[in-house]
């Protein structure tokens, strides 16, 4: 039998087999539709969307077809079977194109269509005058210099180039999780330009666009000099970088300066917020309310929706969506900038991002700063829940650049603050009594204090080396007193 | 590999494997055991000059490994390599095949640093063996020449490394699957410049493994192809039936045989050892791991290093506790005696194989982990724990000991299965045949469909263009459907935010599985169960069995594809009772024999678990049973089947309860010869027994009612279907149609040569199982239709 004839008939077993499938699924109530196709080992990659909204519908379709088409083949009890669940499905199916058809409304998505060498793609551009920061072009100089001062703190590189060769990046991705079958359909690029802040965007409207869509974006990167992005270190530049590949392009970025936004922030957001996606940044730092905005696991499948069936209803709040995280990309960019540099007024700050802010300086080495917003920390009064910690960390700072004078009272301020004992707090003090200021009575206070405190708590496995202490602090003031 | 000269101790060891053989053979108690010894006399070494067009600068290299000439199969396959053919070399264990690759290899790299290689082995340990081995040739080279091995245990920070500078990549197919191939656009140095893939232990790759090997390769090929590439294949294999044939389907692409061994061979002695019968009506014999444990102590008391081979984890464990118990004393003589199975963490693994080469470890107990090509020195006797299952693992197995010279001995004993019976009594079978062949069916649709949805995710497909043969766009117009894909212009798309390869292992046919869960103390996986055994071994009140020690099965839950277990301590395991119908969908052929038909094709299967026995350990004896109430599971795969006329089964002068008796019997025997012939694993293909003209009968009723009385009612004309006990069918089914009058001649020897007298496990079954006369009737059957 010719391999082919027989592919076909195996396949055609194979949509039985699923129906068969579906079919006990359904009956013992055992697992659900989506579920159903994983047992096979086939159809389990329609992942966890399918159950929600228009993403069902495609396959909702196939199980009409696949149910038509194999049965007049199949035994005669099963035929029944499914003819009763058939009615149950084409209802269900019927209901959800419903739903989708009273979303669409036939319009384009804007933009224009540009050719190059390879063929066509859609670009976008649109400008905004105003940014929540109130961009005004005469501003335009100082941001460039903030930006480049920016990079030369966080990447210790220095820079300079005109504001326009700063470019914001973000894509959007028929996948998430790597390798060569996930495409950037959708690419933009932010800059500040003498009119406004312009986004552009390059987009494929089938796959067959892509190699436009790189062609354009090659050109595009060419004249940028700084490229900022948010997680674009692991994802999106990676990303990008194999789409070039797949099409034996050569990668325009190897010169250009990489500035991933998401550490300096996770650094000086963390403690307040704990979710540091763009998404949350954007509302809870620049105070952004997004409307009608799609939420960003959908995407991959709002793009598959559209390429197969061409209607944008759903794609538009893509473009927006992308839009938007790039606005919100740029002034990120300022925030953090005006923060790190010192130019934003303290007083504007929240004391966690203003500790937050006080570690990341100390940690690039800018340690009179850090030192400077640590002590701002505790003349605003830390919360309870931060107030140790500051104390401790500062103390750190300070017994680094060899204040100890400051780190004592630190140290001091610590275990009077702190609800439970300080081990590590005055064991410094001990250190610090016994070895700089040799006062081996104040040593020994801060000795008895810690053995009083762990004895009544039961803690005697902590005790040797406290004892230890002790006693050979009593012997240096045994020998010094005579 | 030149001939070493012999050390004195040596040569007392020497001496003495033929004076313990002779004295096997008089000790009285075992005369009757031993059904066979064969000598294989010493044989000269094959030598041939390195090939003209080998660098001198690589010559010196193995010169300075005290290597100055090659064996005639090396330098055979190098000249074949050098000639830009695709090669396989098939000769036995030990004989250097590794020089095969890394001669014209390493040679090439020499010749222009940015030639790439890459290495597959079925394993990770290896794949680490063979890098140490590649790492000293470089090393001694000078050259900046960089190997690594890239598998799941690589750590993330040096992947991008090896990604951009090796030039031989060490990994397994697995690997290449899940982490090289959908993430090629990294690789691109490495994709650009491949010029050879070496495959050794190209035997593994069959049934399922290999069915997928050749998917992988397709992709791996497409993507060469993308990249401007066309890797040359050598590829290695022990010695099976058909290895030309195994590595043009793997390949698709035409191959060189290389097999005429110049290695040397050293003498060595084969024993046959089949354990006393202790019941004759039962055809129970003495236990073999007993039996096993007293051989190996002839050997080990006398200094002779010994492998033990045990065909499961559990009996290596018991056979180690068995030798520590007698040999290990004393302080000095701990860790004389080792065990050495897959479970065993890396680390002692090598400290094993190192102990075994310095001669530290008298003994090691084994599973197959140490049948492939880990180097551990050269050993002076083999024993076999029972019948591997097939006759190239076996020479494997026996290729362990004496490896280069000196005399040697392998003792096989056997087990009560019939398999093992067969063998042990039949000598002449075992050396006279070819070993079996290695069969492998790429285009099963569940597989293939899997590789395809991988390979379009990896590289768009043009519209016609083919997968290995495989004409590709009726497929995507399926996957299409199913929402995997989307054609824009003429090509096909990747349409899923999914990663394929995550939802694909290359060692079952489909990927969903149970976990087993310990809630004994803490709540711990202890393993995992595939879809299609879970239903027989982890159902409610089942004891499972892992690592030795007994669970039982609380609760199974089907939803989250999960079952809770505890551990208990019984004296009983458990046994599924399962109910199976059997439609045949199409027949592909059907030929009429002397008194019967022999068919093949496509059938479909319904499944019930209905209930499950207790059977006590040691005595087998059922101690109770238990209804169950699983959903029925359908498969629809491909099958051989024999058909029994109603005119004949009539003749047969027994009542009708007796005759289903003999056909089952039959059944039972047939499946054991049919998995000797097909080189297969037990599990890979299954039994059914339906009447042709039941159906009919029977139509109105229920299914329930049917599996009810099935037990009663007569069989006027059965089928003996055996089949691929996979979703679609993984190949075995033709094979097995064509090898039909072979199995049923073979069947019909094990029979008549069984000892027992109404039937035993080694031949037609457990008496209590078919009744009395199945041995009887079953024979009869095979003399009609003989």
């Amino acid at each position: 039998m010719a391999l082919t004839e027989r592919l076909h008939r195996q396949l055609e077993t194979h949509r039985k087999n699923r129906e068969l499938l579906m079919q006990a699924a359904n009956e013992l109530s055992l697992v659900d539709q989506s579920q159903a196709g994983s047992s096979f080992g086939s159809g389990s990659q329609a992942g966890p969307l399918t159950e929600t909204g228009p993403q069902g519908v495609p396959e909702r379709f196939d199980l009409l077809r696949d149910r038509s088409e194999a049965q007049g083949r199949l035994p005669r009890s099963i035929a029944l079977d499914l003819a009763r669940l058939r009615t149950r499905q084409q209802l269900r199916s019927e209901n959800s194109i419903k739903e989708v058809a009273g979303e669409e409304s036939e319009s384009d998505l804007g933009g224009e269509i540009r050719t190059t060498a390879v063929g066509p793609f859609l670009y976008l551009s649109e400008f905004y005058q105003q940014s929540h920061l109130e961009y005004a072009p005469e501003a335009g100089v100082s941001f460039q210099r903030w930006v480049c001062s920016l990079i030369k703190l966080l990447l210790g590189k220095p820079i300079d180039c005109e504001l326009s060769q700063i470019g914001f990046i973000d894509t959007e991705t028929t996948g998430l999780s790597g390798g060569t079958g996930a495409y950037a359909f959708l690419v933009g690029i932010g800059s500040w330009q003498p009119a406004g802040f312009l986004v552009e965007q390059f987009f494929m409207r089938d796959f067959d666009e892509e190699g436009a869509l790189l062609s354009a974006l090659e050109e595009r990167l060419g004249q940028l000099q700084v490229l900022i992005t948010f997680n674009g270190k692991c994802f999106d530049l990676p990303l990008l970088a194999s789409r070039f590949v797949l099409h034996r392009r050569s990668w325009p970025l190897n010169h250009n300066t990489h500035l991933d936004l998401l550490h300096p922030a996770r650094r000086l957001w963390k403690l307040r917020l704990r979710d540091c996606s763009l998404g949350n940044l954007e509302k809870q730092v620049l105070g952004v309310e997004r409307e009608n905005d799609i939420p960003g696991h959908l995407i991959p499948q709002v793009y598959f929706h559209y390429a197969r069936s061409g209607k944008p209803a759903a794609l538009r709040a893509v473009l927006q969506h992308n839009r938007q995280d790039i606005r919100s990309l740029a002034e990120l960019t300022l925030v953090v900038s005006r923060i790190l540099l010192g130019l934003a007024s303290e007083d504007d700050l929240a004391t966690e991002d203003l500790f937050g802010a006080a570690r990341y300086l100390e940690l690039l080495g800018q340690r009179q700063r850090s030192l400077q917003f640590a002590e701002e920390v505790l003349v605003r009064g830390a919360p309870p829940s931060l107030k140790v910690q500051v104390l401790g960390e500062l103390a750190e700072i300070c017994r680094s650049a060899r204040n100890y004078s400051r780190a004592v009272t630190l140290w001091r301020e610590m275990i009077n603050a702190a609800p439970t004992f300080q081990a590590e707090a005055c064991e410094n003090l001990a250190i610090h009594y016994e070895h700089r200021a040799k006062d081996f009575t104040r040593a020994v206070e801060f000795v008895d204090y810690a053995i009083r405190l762990l004895e009544g708590q039961g803690h005697t496995e902590k005790l040797d080396r406290w004892l230890h202490r002790r006693a050979r602090l009593q012997h240096k003031i045994a020998r010094t007193s005579y | 590999m030149l001939e070493h000269r012999l050390t004195p101790a040596q040569a007392a060891q020497s001496l003495s494997i033929p004076r313990i053989v002779d004295e096997l053979k008089q000790e009285q108690a075992l005369q009757q055991c031993i059904t066979y010894v064969k000598h294989f006399p010493p044989k000269e070494a094959t030598f041939d000059d390195f090939p003209e067009a080998i660098d001198v600068a690589v010559r010196q290299l193995f010169y300075k490994r005290g290597i100055q000439k090659l064996y005639s199969h090396q330098a055979e396959s190098i000249r074949q390599t050098l000639a830009g053919k695709n090669v396989v070399v098939v000769t036995p264990t030990a004989s250097g095949k590794t020089l095969c690759y890394n001669v014209p290899v390493l040679n090439s790299i020499f010749a222009d640093p940015d030639t790439r290689g890459l290495y597959l082995f079925p394993t990770k340990a290896l794949a680490q063996d063979q890098m140490e081995e590649l790492y000293q040739l470089v090393q001694l080279s000078g050259k900046d020449i960089k190997t690594f091995t890239y598998d799941g245990d690589t750590p993330q920070d040096a992947r991008k490394a090896i990604r951009a500078q090796g030039h031989v990549v060490v990994t397994n197919p697995d690997m290449l699957h899940v982490g090289i191939l959908p993430h090629h656009t990294k690789w691109v140095q490495l994709f650009e410049n491949l010029k050879y893939v070496v495959i050794d232990e190209l035997h593994t790759y069959r049934g399922v493994f290999g069915s997928h090997l050749t998917n992988v390769l397709r992709r791996l090929k497409r993507l060469c192809t993308f990249y401007g590439s066309k890797p040359l294949f050598i590829c290695c294999s022990a010695t099976i039936a058909n290895p030309k044939d195994l590595a043009f389907r793997l390949l698709e692409d035409t191959v060189e045989l290389v097999d005429q061994n110049g290695a040397p061979q050293a003498e060595k002695y084969f024993v046959f050892y089949n354990p006393p019968v202790v019941n004759q009506q039962l055809g129970i014999r003495r236990s073999y791991v007993n039996e096993t444990r007293s051989i190996a102590l002839h050997f080990l008391n006398r200094g002779l290093q010994t492998i033990v081979f045990a065909n499961s984890r559990l009996v290596t464990e018991i056979l180690v506790t068995y030798f520590k118990d007698t040999l290990e004393k004393s302080v000095v003589s701990k860790d004389l005696v080792r065990g050495y199975r897959g479970g065993y963490l890396p680390l002692e693994r090598r400290e094993i194989e190192k102990g075994l080469r310095e001669g530290k470890i008298l003994g090691v107990v084994a599973t197959n982990a140490l049948e492939l090509g880990v180097d551990i020195g050269t050993l002076e006797v083999c024993i076999m724990a029972g019948y591997s299952g097939s006759i190239a693992s076996t020479w494997q197995r026996v290729g362990r000991a004496g490896r280069r010279t000196g005399v040697s001995a392998a003792v096989l004993v056997a087990n009560s299965s019939p398999l093992d019976q067969f063998v042990i009594r039949h000598p002449e079978y075992f050396f006279g045949q070819s070993p079996e062949h290695g069969l492998i069916n790429p285009n099963n649709l569940e597989i293939l469909l899997n590789h395809l949805k991988c390979a379009v995710f990896e590289l768009p497909f043009r519209s016609g263009e083919r997968f290995g043969a495989v004409e590709t766009d009726e497929i995507f117009g399926f996957l299409e459907e199913q929402g995997f894909v989307h054609r824009a212009g003429d090509q096909w798309h990747w349409t899923s935010e999914a990663y394929p390869a995550d939802a694909v292992s290359l060692r079952s046919v489909s990927s969903d599985n149970f976990v087993v869960v310990d809630m004994t103390v803490a709540t711990k996986i202890i393993s995992t169960v595939d879809f299609p055994s879970a239903l027989t071994t982890v159902h409610e009140k089942a004891i499972y069995m892992h690592e030795g020690t007994q669970y039982f099965v609380e609760q199974l839950d089907y939803k989250e594809r999960r079952a809770r277990v505890r551990k208990v301590n019984t004296d009983y395991f458990t046994e599924a009772i399962s109910h199976t119908e059997v439609q045949v969908l199409e027949t592909f052929e059907s030929q009429p024999l002397k008194r019967s038909v022999k068919n093949h094709g496509e059938i479909h299967l319904t499944t019930q678990v209905v209930g499950f026995k207790k059977i006590k350990f040691y005595t087998m004896e059922n101690v109770g049973a238990g209804d169950l109430e699983l959903p029925e599971q359908e498969m629809h795969t491909t099958s051989y089947w024999l058909t029994l006329p109603k005119t004949l089964m009539e003749e047969l002068p027994y009542p009708p309860a007796a005759r289903l008796g003999g056909v089952r019997g039959l059944a039972h025997a047939m499946r054991q010869m049919a998995v000797l012939f097909l080189m297969c694993d037990f599990k890979d293909i299954q039994l059914a027994i339906e009447d042709n003209l039941r159906r009919e009968e029977a139509e109105p009723a229920s299914r329930v009612h049917r599996a009810a009385s099935s037990q009663r009612q007569i069989i006027f004309e059965p089928n003996i279907f055996i089949y691929d006990n996979y979703p679609s069918g993984i190949g075995l089914s033709q094979p097995l149609f064509d090898m039909h009058d072979q199995v049923i001649r073979e069947t019909a020897r094990l029979i008549q040569s069984c000892p027992c007298e109404d039937g035993c496990p080694s031949c037609v079954g457990p008496k209590g199982e078919s009744g009395d006369l199945s041995k009887r009737v079953a024979l009869e059957i095979l003399t009609l239709i003989l």
